[in-house]
């Protein structure tokens, strides 16, 4: 073999060692990475959260007697329900949550539907119907709460509360 | 020099070069991921924004002191701006940012913090407020009460005596039935188990004194005192409490049956008349297990 090809051959080999010794580096990065968390998901807390936030708000959706400034979490004046709750409630004007709230009696008959940031909620559902995932896509959270509804001539029934919140991933 | 031998030579040059390269790349990633905080502030991030959500929804009223044992709270600043709660360090561009929901009519604009030693979250009177806490335990702890034996233990007999702004924690000492000593005065008596003296002087001091020499009646003290501190820290935080004093005042002397404790009350700290009730019980309860 002349100098010119042995010279080529150990570049060559030079190259090659390089490169798995990159390998080696990157396959070890990758490795205390693997076990390395960051990512903190608590989104569906979050959305709980606001749910049991709403029942329990003297704001929120549960019934509130003023003259005794108390809220009666878990029962919903149907008188009130109608009024929507962006009215009512105030988080500011930033766009994290949406919810819808569906009123059925024990029949299961709807008697009534409010929103909380109406606008938003019918742009995220849209999103939150389809299968992707990441960061900024809104994703569905549905529970069923059973609650006592407040008629308007004083009776109390029973009903469910089907609350619907919508929040994009942060 | 011979090619060969030049030629292997820079080859182990440029070897070398390389793998320094690649070990000051890895290490400078090791040392990255040693000082990370991406993952605290995350976390902070968001434990502090679903605090702020659940405090605001409580019912009644809540103080809630937030620390974190597992990490310095006051390395960071926090934002707590247009629902947007961020979570900064000085130097690093990164921050951590986590969106939170604020009922309005709660609150007014919330604060910024740089290096905060802890926060109060608190809802008292409709009114959310986060503050800052002074880390007011870590300078003024509560006592450590000496560990005798009680020799008291049936609640025989008590005799309280209090001056004008103290007259209520007499009246709840003598009157309120969950006190169980079978006689209450209002007097000093000398046949008795059990004298306290309140009295009362300007500021948010908590002090008290037993007849020099009597362990049971520093004990006594020492447990009212502290017990005093623990309730209303919480609603004064800059609440100062201080280890019972020996004293020779004449009215811790006139009980020769049993124990005496002076305590003097800040005025400020009256105010908290419920809770120190409730700490004068839970002393109570305490010494005489």
């Amino acid at each position: 073999m002349n100098n010119k090809a042995l010279i080529d051959e150990t570049w060559l080999f030079l190259f090659y060692r390089f490169i798995i010794v990159c390998i080696v580096a990157l396959a070890m990065i990758l490795l205390v990475k693997t076990y390395i968390v960051t990512n903190i998901e608590i989104q569906e807390t979050h959305a709980q959260l606001f749910m049991y936030d709403v029942l329990n708000f003297k704001q929120g959706i549960s019934y509130y007697d003023a003259e005794i400034e108390r809220t009666y979490p878990g029962i919903i004046s149907l008188e009130s329900f109608q009024t929507s709750l962006d009215e009512r409630m105030d988080y500011g004007d930033y766009t994290l949550i949406a919810a819808k709230f569906d009123l059925f009696d024990s029949t299961g008959q709807l008697l009534g539907t409010t929103y909380y940031n109406k606008e938003w909620y019918e742009r995220w559902i849209l999103l939150a119907k389809t299968s992707w995932t990441g960061i900024g896509v809104p994703a569905e959270y549905i529970e069923n709460k059973t609650v006592l509804i407040k008629n308007n001539d004083g009776t109390m029934n029973q009903g469910v509360l089907q609350i619907d919140v919508v929040m994009p991933n942060d | 020099m011979h090619k060969r031998g030049q030629l292997i030579s820079y080859h182990a040059l440029i070897e070398l070069v390389l793998l320094i390269f690649i070990a000051s790349a890895f290490f400078y990633f090791h040392k990255t991921v040693q000082e990370n905080t991406v993952f605290e502030k995350s976390y902070v991030a968001r434990d502090i924004a679903l605090l702020l959500e659940t405090v605001q929804a409580v019912p009644g009223e809540i103080i809630v002191y937030y620390n974190q044992p597992e990490f310095d709270v006051g390395k960071y600043n926090y934002d707590f701006s247009n629902n947007l709660f961020t979570v900064s360090e000085e130097n690093i561009a990164t921050s951590i940012y986590y969106s939170y929901f604020l009922d309005k009519t709660l609150t007014a604009p919330l604060p910024t913090f740089q290096h905060p030693a802890a926060f109060v979250i608190s809802k008292t009177h409709s009114i959310l407020e986060i503050l800052e806490y002074a880390s007011l335990k870590q300078e003024n702890p509560a006592l450590t009460c000496p560990n005798y034996a009680s020799t008291k233990k049936q609640q025989l007999s008590i005799a309280v005596v209090a001056d004008s702004s103290t007259a209520q924690l007499q009246n709840y000492l003598i009157n309120n039935p969950t006190i169980l000593f079978a006689k209450k005065y209002k007097e000093p008596v000398e046949e008795t188990d059990l004298v306290i003296v309140f009295s009362a002087e300007s500021g948010k001091t908590i002090e008290a004194y037993y007849p020099t020499g009597d362990e049971q009646s520093e004990k006594i003290a020492c447990l009212l005192a502290n017990s005093i501190f623990n309730e209303i820290i919480a609603k004064i935080p800059d609440a100062i409490i201080e280890y019972p004093e020996r004293s020779s005042d004449d009215m811790l002397h006139i009980n020769s049956n049993g124990i005496a404790v002076q305590i003097v009350i800040g005025e400020e700290l009256l105010a908290e008349s419920t809770s120190i009730k409730n700490a004068l019980k839970s002393g109570l309860e305490e010494y005489y297990e």
